[in-house]
């Protein structure tokens, strides 16, 4: 029975197909395309839309059958678009246009088959009544919170008696499969999920808790937020596992430790901003107008949650006067972090431009202490915003940052003129300082590497060895060593890479020489070195007479573990273990020299 | 009643029916009251207990009184039929009753009052087939309707009932049973005419034990009743004919679908399941056969839809009923999955009859491709309106005129709208079709479960076409978008027109529509969705034209487009219209030619229907 | 000129000998670093460098005093960095045993100092020194292990 295969064409090709596969099915493996809307891989068809329709004309009786639901028989033809199945096509998405104008894959295949003028009588739904979210929450998730009401027009998707649903877990599966985005769980859910808030968009939008971390994620694949999902925190739903096609989701799968023998460490953990709420003077965190240079960036991104539309977070109006504020945090002795974060100069040039590329009109202004614009290139971009106008530069600190009248007012020196400046914006940006990531010092701790008071890693040599630690093997990128722009974070990662590729490229590995040996004249075998050796590199070694028979047990010191570290020789009672190049001799003679 | 005893074998229930015979003399008077919905309506239960309380107090203890199923005439009701005379009388009132228990039950005397007058010859029918309504009729399907109590089972065994289902399981094997209901040319009277032995014989095909067989009773053609005229006045033939087809096909369980609106058929049919599974008519191992089956009632919500093969089985499940794609069909995976045969009231009670009396005998009434009879509800502006069963092949005209006894008022014939909401409309000139599925089909319209609307000259079919999408746009399940969108749109097309905002291109957007919505839709509901249209469009064009392009209603209906007008030739004052204008908008003197105002005028159509001389005009 | 004077006069002249040892990943680096950005300290400091401050062997300091040092300094990484995971943590142990110690030497514990300076704070290293060597300055030469000498049978 599985092993029956059925011949068939569609569009004039063979193509072999497996009992209970549908036209659909085989079409796909012709790469033949066919339109769908009621339909999903996962979920059973229902052929209610009607858009897939394809003409039988060999085999059957000849008649429009929709290809998702009808199953492939022997000897059928198909013809997938021919001038009978584009014209029901057409009436389809013409009378779907006419109830859900406001659909966009209507509006879009309706274009594709050239029928997007409205002849009939409009609705404004932009449910199209395919049934995907009933059939999945009651198939696929097995909840039935939703569910048909109504007869013909009438008809409607409903949780029993129209009341909020207890039944609903909120999973967000019917939103998933709906072609038209016209349902919300949490319109019907008597207990809907709280909104997760998407991280990269600085929580400027949601996320589900199945997701793909961020555009260009490596690898750019989905992950479960457990604390997030339905299926580990209730044991419901399973909604992903049923509806992904390739099966791919497994719920057993644990968290690893995964143990890997390396030859190289790169450490490239990055940085955090500033917590710019702990400065209330500029009232972030208490106004939603001010906020930080990441969620402008993401604001203004064509990819962010505004799809790039610059709107006040409190009113969703464009903001016509924005200020931006420098130096938040950075250069600041008390409460503050002294150093310059370095980049904040150009991100915000480059803010004003994009601001002015949204807001034609608008009005930018920029409260800075310096403008430091080193770097290839940068001087003439901070230039261009200076004389094009993109925004007014005004030297001095800001004071405060005050609400009055639904605008933002910010108060502050402008130093170049010796006075005080009050600016009413709509919307206040602050440029946070740079840190080291939070947990930097464990892991530079572990890794046996240093770091400064602010937790950036140190380098083993600020000129000569600028990406190499004092751990042999471990290298430093990016704005772990220090906060760095993006020309910079590549050199140093390109260099980082080309040491460890250096390191790891030869047969053989070159190691200082400075390691402890013993004398085994003198060794007793206590083995107080073995309790002070960090490395493990103290043996046992036998000694055996020539009968065979063992005479004394004495420590050896494995070359390849031994770091040199000396705690040994220090600890060894009979002055047996000697740290080569650091030897008592050797030493005593430095004392010598130096003390006279 | 006898006790119940189970049968234990053909031989039990041939002696069962001689003791029943033996007991009732042929001279045994007997009144026979109509107890169908129609009667019961016009009160024919008071007129039951006023017969038994009439009786007694007469103590006239040997007459016999009966509550019968539907006797087809509902017109006329409340029926009642005196045996062994076969008195018909009708319209009787309560206040009758004494009056036929002293004439007609003491002396032999017939009331004259109570006698159907033929409107044509004027003369007195005194016989039930004297009455020109029944003359024409072979009543097959309603061989015992109006004769036997529904709730009496053995009424129903002394007519010879489960004599057909004895001879099945003592001389025939199943391939037999389905040979000869093939051979007799059956055909399911639900409307698609499917060959019923072919579709049993696909059914009992299929692989596996587990088969299911249902009795579709799922009646939802408005002014359509003849499923439920036999539901509820033979409830056992029914029962007969489904375990004969259980038998054929190799199921052990059948469910009815009866729609809940139908309590009576109900009630009666569960009366017949426990009398017949006490007789071991039902049940384990039917009449000492190795054949057990049984059958269970499940009522239906009345959805239109659900008359739908898939959905009916949906709905039985407890599921939405929204019909399914097919394939699967029903006989490969229908009810809980398994192999399922479906066939309608009708179809079922016209089993027994044909093994009964053989293949032969049934193929000899009808016409080439449409044996046996058909039950038609006839109603709309005809005369007799009722349940009228006929060989397939009669004409629409004698149907409509001989039995119908024509269009009342003298008005003119227009069309006769056939097989419910989904048919279509057929016009003056095919008349003289005679009636099968193959030839309603071509006209235009279809078989379907068998509804005749007659329409005269004063109705519009762009009107009548609104009136049916009406109906099938709320019927919809709204499943599939042709159904639900395409129907919904014509429907609104076809208001519009009516309104008087018919636009050029709207009749062609209608049969674009039409077409579409006939081949893109789900299931059958969608298929013949548009026929009302496009029948009224194939016969009736140029009354949509005038609608669009004059913005007429020629018949006078559509009030946006009518202006009504008094001929003053014709009007006699009489001064009825006036009477019952709503808005006094009918001026003038008695006897004099009345006017109408036609600011005044609401065009509500009161004074166009009362009357007498046709003097009102629509312009 | 009175004693009391020239002795003055003689310590603003005289600068004191500090032998420091310094760990390679730490101090040695940080005091690196105070060179490399240019941070002054006293030349009084004399520097040796040994892997790790857990290699300083109490022989050392007192090879150190004996030699003619007038302070003693071992520096090393700040507990919990050391580039020996633990080296710093012995030192610290041992070291502090052996300053209680030095008294039965007959040396004076301020003439010897354990610090905590990572390759990150060239300025803490330069301060350092400063402190130390005024201390070593304050405290004056040395003299024990030389009188010690002087008063060996010739």
């Amino acid at each position: 029975m599985t092993e029956e295969t059925i011949k068939l064409t569609i569009d004039n090709q063979e193509v072999e197909a497996e009992a209970g596969q549908t036209i659909l099915d085989a079409a796909k493996t012709l790469g033949i395309e066919i339109p769908t809307l009621c339909y999903h891989p996962a979920v059973p068809s229902a052929g209610a839309c009607r858009i897939c329709v394809v003409e039988i004309t060999a085999g059957a009786r000849g008649a429009l059958v929709p290809a998702c639901a009808y199953p492939v028989q022997e000897g059928l033809g198909i013809q997938s678009n021919s001038e009978r199945v584009r014209q029901s096509r057409k009436m389809t998405l013409q009378l779907l246009l006419a109830r859900s104008p406001g659909a966009k894959i209507i509006r879009e295949m309706a274009k594709e088959y050239g029928c997007e003028e409205l002849r009939l009588e409009r609705k404004d739904d932009d449910c199209i009544m395919c049934g995907l979210c009933v059939r999945v929450c009651q198939q696929i998730i097995g909840t039935a919170a939703v569910c048909f009401a109504g007869r013909g027009p009438d008809r409607e998707v409903s949780t029993p008696y129209k009341l909020l649903s207890d039944v609903c877990i909120g999973c967000g599966a019917c939103a998933f499969v709906c072609p038209t985005e016209a349902i919300d769980p949490a319109e019907f859910c008597s207990n809907p999920l709280e909104k997760i808030a998407n991280e990269f968009n600085c929580g400027l939008d949601n996320r589900t808790p199945v997701h793909i971390p961020f555009p260009q994620a490596v690898p750019n694949k989905p992950v479960i937020d457990r604390e997030n999902c339905i299926r580990f925190q209730t044991g419901g739903c399973g909604a992903c596992q049923s509806v992904c096609p390739a099966e791919a989701i497994d719920y057993d799968m644990e968290d690893k430790t995964v143990q890997e023998d390396v030859g190289a460490i790169i450490v490239a953990t990055g940085y955090k901003l500033f917590d710019t709420e702990v400065f209330e003077e500029y009232g972030y965190g208490r106004y939603p107008d001010v906020v930080t240079s990441l969620e402008f960036e993401r604001m203004v991104s064509a990819s962010g949650p505004t799809d790039g539309q610059l709107y006040r977070p409190s009113d969703g109006k464009e903001p016509k006067t924005i200020v931006f504020l420098q130096c938040i945090g950075s250069r600041r002795e008390k409460g503050g972090v002294p150093y310059c974060s370095k980049i904040c100069c150009m991100y915000t040039a480059k803010h004003t431009i994009l601001y002015k590329h949204k807001v034609h009109d608008g009005q930018a202004f920029v409260f800075y202490m310096d403008v430091r614009s080193g770097g290839k290139n940068y001087e003439q971009f901070v230039r261009r915003v200076l004389t094009e106008k993109m925004a007014t530069y005004l030297r001095g600190r800001v004071s405060k940052v005050f609400p009055r009248n639904g605008q933002l007012v910010v108060r502050g020196a402008d130093t170049l003129s010796g006075g005080q400046v009050e600016i009413t914006a709509d919307m206040v940006v602050l440029a946070p300082a740079i840190q080291p990531s939070p947990g930097v010092q464990d892991l530079a701790q572990k890794l046996r590497i240093g770091y400064d008071q602010h937790g950036f890693l140190l380098e083993a040599h600020p000129k000569l060895r600028p990406v190499e630690t004092n751990t042999a093997g471990v290298f430093l990128a990016g704005a772990c060593h220090s906060p760095q722009d993006i020309p910079d974070c590549v050199a140093q990662a390109s260099a980082a890479a080309s040491k460890a590729l250096g390191l790891v490229s030869h047969k053989q590995l070159t190691r200082e020489p400075t390691i402890g040996v013993v004398n085994e004249l003198s060794c007793n075998g206590c083995f107080e070195c073995e309790n002070v050796c960090a490395y493990g590199a103290i043996e046992h070694k036998e000694l055996r007479d020539r009968e065979g028979d063992l005479t004394a047990t004495l420590a050896h010191i494995n070359e390849g573990l031994c770091q040199g570290c000396g705690a040994c020789a220090v600890t060894c009672r009979s002055k047996s273990i000697e740290v080569q190049g650091y030897r008592d001799d050797q030493m005593f003679a430095a004392i010598n020299a130096i003390s006279r | 009643m006898t006790v119940a005893t189970r049968l234990a074998n053909a031989g039990d229930l041939a002696s069962l029916r001689q003791k029943i015979l033996a007991g009732r003399k042929s001279t045994k008077i007997a009144i026979s009251v109509c107890a169908g919905t129609g009667c019961r309506a016009q009160g024919s239960m008071e007129l039951f207990e006023e017969f038994q309380r009439e009786l007694q107090e007469q103590n006239l203890t040997d007459v016999e009184v009966r509550a019968t199923g539907c006797h087809g005439f509902c017109e006329q009701g409340p029926l009642v039929v005196i045996f062994p005379r076969k008195i018909f009388y009708r319209g009787v009132k309560v206040k009758d009753v004494p009056r036929i228990v002293e004439k007609t039950i003491r002396n032999n005397e017939v009331v004259d009052s109570l006698l159907f007058k033929d409107p044509a010859t004027k003369k007195k029918c005194l016989l039930e087939n004297e009455v020109p309504f029944y003359a024409k009729q072979q009543r097959i399907v309603f061989r015992n309707n109006g004769k036997i109590d529904p709730t009496q089972i053995d009424d129903y065994i002394a007519a010879d009932g489960y004599a057909a289902l004895a001879k099945v399981l003592t001389k025939m094997s199943a391939e037999q049973v389905i040979e000869q209901v093939s051979q007799a040319g059956l055909r399911g009277r639900g409307g698609g005419g499917f060959p019923t032995g072919r579709k049993w014989d696909i059914c009992r095909a299929q692989p596996g034990d587990e088969k299911y067989v249902i009795c579709n009773g799922d009646e939802g053609d408005p002014g359509a009743f003849m499923d439920r005229s036999i539901m509820e006045g033979d409830p056992n033939s029914v029962l007969e004919g489904m375990t004969i087809g259980a038998y054929a096909i190799g199921a052990s369980r059948a469910y009815i679908y009866v729609r809940a609106e139908y309590p009576l058929a109900v009630t009666n049919l569960s009366i017949a399941l426990e009398q017949s599974r006490s007789l071991g008519l039902l049940g384990e191992n039917i009449l000492g056969s190795d054949f057990s089956f049984d059958v269970e009632i499940v009522r239906g919500a009345g959805a239109f839809v659900c008359g739908e093969e898939t959905a009916l089985i949906a709905s039985v499940q407890g599921d939405i009923g929204s019909p399914q794609q097919r394939p699967p069909y029903p006989a490969q995976a229908g009810l809980w999955g398994k192999p399922t045969n479906i066939n309608n009231v009708e179809t079922w009670a016209n089993v027994p009859v044909i093994i009964d009396k053989g293949s032969k005998w049934f193929a000899g009434m009808g016409t080439e491709h449409s044996k046996g009879t058909k039950v038609f509800s006839l109603v709309g502006k005809v005369l007799n309106t009722g349940l009228v069963e006929v060989p397939m092949g009669t004409t629409l005209r004698e149907i409509v005129y001989d039995i119908g006894g024509g269009i009342p008022k003298k008005r003119k014939f227009k069309a006769v709208q056939t097989g419910g909401p989904s048919g279509g409309c057929i016009p003056e000139s095919l008349l003289d079709l005679p009636v099968d599925f193959e030839k309603l089909t071509e006209a235009g319209g279809m078989m379907g479960s068998g509804g005749l609307i007659v329409m005269d000259e004063r109705t519009c079919m762009v009107d009548v076409a609104k009136y049916f999408l009406a109906f099938l746009v709320d019927e919809s399940c709204g499943k599939c978008s042709p159904c639900r969108e395409g129907v919904m749109q014509m429907h609104s097309i076809l208001c519009r027109i009516v309104q008087g905002e018919g636009r050029e291109g709207d009749i062609e957007l209608l049969e674009q529509l039409a077409a579409y919505v006939k081949e893109s839709s789900l299931c059958q509901l969608g298929g013949t969705a548009p026929n009302p249209v496009l029948s009224t469009l194939r016969h009736f064009r140029n009354e949509y034209e005038a609608h669009i392009k004059d913005k007429k209603c020629p018949a006078g209906v559509c009030t946006a487009l009518v202006e009504f007008e008094v001929d003053e030739e014709l009007c006699k004052g009489c001064g009825l219209c006036m009477r019952d204008c709503p808005t006094e908008a009918v001026i003038g003197e008695k006897k004099q030619p009345h006017k109408i105002d036609v600011e005044l005028c609401i065009k509500c159509g009161v004074c166009y229907e009362d009357c007498p001389f046709d003097a009102v005009i629509a312009k | 000129m009175s004693e009391e004077k020239q002795n003055q006069s003689e310590k603003s002249q005289w600068q004191p000998r500090i032998v420091a040892f310094l760990c390679n990943w730490c101090s040695y680096a940080g005091a690196d670093l105070a060179g490399m950005s240019r941070r002054g300290y006293p030349a009084a400091i004399k520097v040796i460098r040994v892997p790790c401050s857990g290699k300083v062997d109490p022989m050392f300091v007192l090879k150190s005093f004996e030699r003619g040092a007038d302070m003693v300094l071992v520096s090393g990484c700040h507990p919990g960095d050391c580039h020996y995971t633990s080296g710093n943590y012995h030192a610290r142990r041992k070291l502090l045993a052996f300053r209680e110690l030095l008294d039965f030497f007959g040396i004076d514990q301020r003439r010897f100092k354990i610090s905590w300076v990572s390759a990150a704070e060239g300025a803490k290293w330069s301060s350092l020194v400063k402190e130390i060597t005024a201390e070593a300055q304050a405290l004056g030469p040395f003299k024990t292990f030389a009188t010690m000498l002087q008063g060996e049978p010739s």
